[in-house]
């Protein structure tokens, strides 16, 4: 191969990329393997070290996903004027809170952003929400404010490297009471620590970001419901949304008993698995490297798509209520590569390097959950 | 060592190289390999994050009929190394206060 192919094919892995930065990327690794090669490395020899297309490209990625992390902290906490936090038994509320007029919006949205502190929410007796979390001193800053119905906690703190590279830092948690009866927007975010939501029953949203940690999702009905992680998996467990997005790589995705208007699921490297899902809609389900599982799934637009895997399962209805497209390459399967009914439900099925089985049997039955 | 871990000590280590003087990416992984591992591919994200947080700056200079990039260090790039190197007296004495109790 010769090296211009190795930048397209590179390029071609990072199409979600902005154009600007993917032909920064052309002139460095131009850069990198032109100044290479006069110093007496073979082309091939150069290309070799840089792994396939694929693998330069996911390690490009993972490092880019700390980077989008550290410039969303401070966008958020860049719009919050810096407040102080009054701090009693009865927890951390913000300064206004104290006056009686703010005290009047109902809290509609609850925003909590943390570094490397575990959030752990509670449903309590409480009119507005309540934070428990012990700052330390010159090493934590948190700011706590309300403002027409949004109540947002933010969570700095300064990071001592060298503690975190020798794992000194011990995970420590944040208690935040949420009155028993919300039913708002949820934002959760943080990094290296895992997320739990239970028993949240109509949210307007649930958006749960961190990374290097899973997220667990169970007994929990949201409009909107989008979860983000890497390097470790997501579990959700009895959900219902009318629109569901869920994000890991390099790490599984697992659903049980999902209700939605559209799903939407992707992971690299990570298998995904969804067992009982009535999805209205469209349920698109994409990974690579790593096999598909549904189990009791029905849905008008289902595609499921993955590289290196096998896609498998079984569907609601009949092959014959499905316009199919199919595809594998070096694998069985058990699907036509091309079938129109005519009928309006579509199912797109593709995999390169595994096997295609999808039953599908006409009596299955999701028992709801929620 | 460890993935986790080693993100963050790679931004100093390549803060650190460009303190003498601005170097380009080949030089760089050169240089930092020398004391831990770094591809290519990683050092491009690094180097646009260290840019965007303001710790360095690019110029481009010719080089044998092409263009080459070129790095340089900012203040705040030094200030990062520093804070780094002043982290190092507080890890000693853990490092001293663990060993003490382990004797």
């Amino acid at each position: 191969m010769k090296y211009e192919e190795f930048i397209d094919q590179l390029l071609e892995e990072l199409k979600d990329f902005d154009p600007e930065d993917r032909e920064q990327i052309r002139e460095y690794f131009e850069e990198m393997i032109c100044d290479r090669m006069e110093n007496g490395e073979a082309e091939e020899e150069i290309l070799q070290s840089f792994g396939t297309p694929r693998m330069a490209a996911e390690r490009l990625r993972n490092e880019y996903e700390m980077k989008e992390e550290e410039s969303f902290a401070e966008k958020k906490a860049a719009i919050l004027i810096k407040e102080e936090y009054i701090g009693n038994e009865n927890g951390i509320q913000p300064k206004e809170q104290l006056k009686e007029e703010s005290r009047k919006a109902p809290v509609t949205s609850i925003f909590i952003h943390t570094e490397e502190v575990r959030i752990v929410l509670q449903k309590d007796k409480v009119e507005r929400p309540v934070v428990e979390f012990e700052p330390r001193e010159g090493r934590d800053f948190l700011t706590v404010t309300e403002e027409n119905g949004c109540f947002k906690i933010v969570h700095q703190y300064r990071k001592i490297l060298v503690f975190r590279l020798f794992g000194f830092e011990k995970t420590r948690d944040m208690i935040v009471r949420i009155p028993e009866d919300f039913q708002g927007e949820l934002e959760m975010e943080s990094g290296n620590v895992s997320m739990e939501v239970n028993d949240f029953m109509n949210l307007k949203s649930l958006v749960i970001r961190t990374s290097n940690a899973g997220i667990s999702v169970t007994n929990t009905d949201a409009v909107k419901m989008k979860l983000k992680t890497t390097n470790a998996k997501i579990v959700v467990t009895n959900a219902k949304a009318k629109e569901m997005n869920f994000k890991s790589s390099n790490a599984s995705v697992r659903m049980e008993n999902l209700q939605a208007d559209n799903l939407e699921v992707h992971s690299s490297n990570g298998k995904l698995s969804l067992k009982n899902g009535a999805i209205e809609g469209k349920a698109e389900l994409t990974t690579s490297n790593a096999q598909i599982e549904v189990e009791n799934v029905s849905g008008t637009d289902i595609t499921l798509h993955t590289s290196n895997g096998a896609v498998k399962g079984v569907l609601a209805g009949s092959i014959a209520d499905y316009n199919v497209t199919s595809a594998t390459s070096n694998g069985s399967s058990t699907l036509p590569t091309h079938m129109n009914t005519g009928k309006d439900k579509n199912l797109n099925v593709g995999t390169s390097n595994g096997k295609i089985a999808i039953a599908f049997e006409k009596d299955l039955k999701f028992e709801k959950q929620l | 060592m460890d993935i986790q871990r080693k993100k963050g000590i790679l931004d100093v280590c390549v803060l650190s190289v460009l303190q003498k003087e601005p170097s380009y990416g080949y030089m760089i992984v050169r240089e930092v390999s020398e004391c831990i591992e770094i591809s290519e591919s990683t050092l491009y994200p690094i180097l646009k994050r260290l840019e965007n947080a303001g710790c360095l700056t690019n110029y481009k200079q010719e080089h044998n009929g092409r263009m080459r990039k070129y790095y340089e260090i900012t203040d705040m790039g030094k200030e990062k190394v520093r804070e780094f190197l002043s982290e190092w007296d507080e890890m000693k004495r853990i490092y001293a206060f663990v060993s003490d109790k382990s004797e």
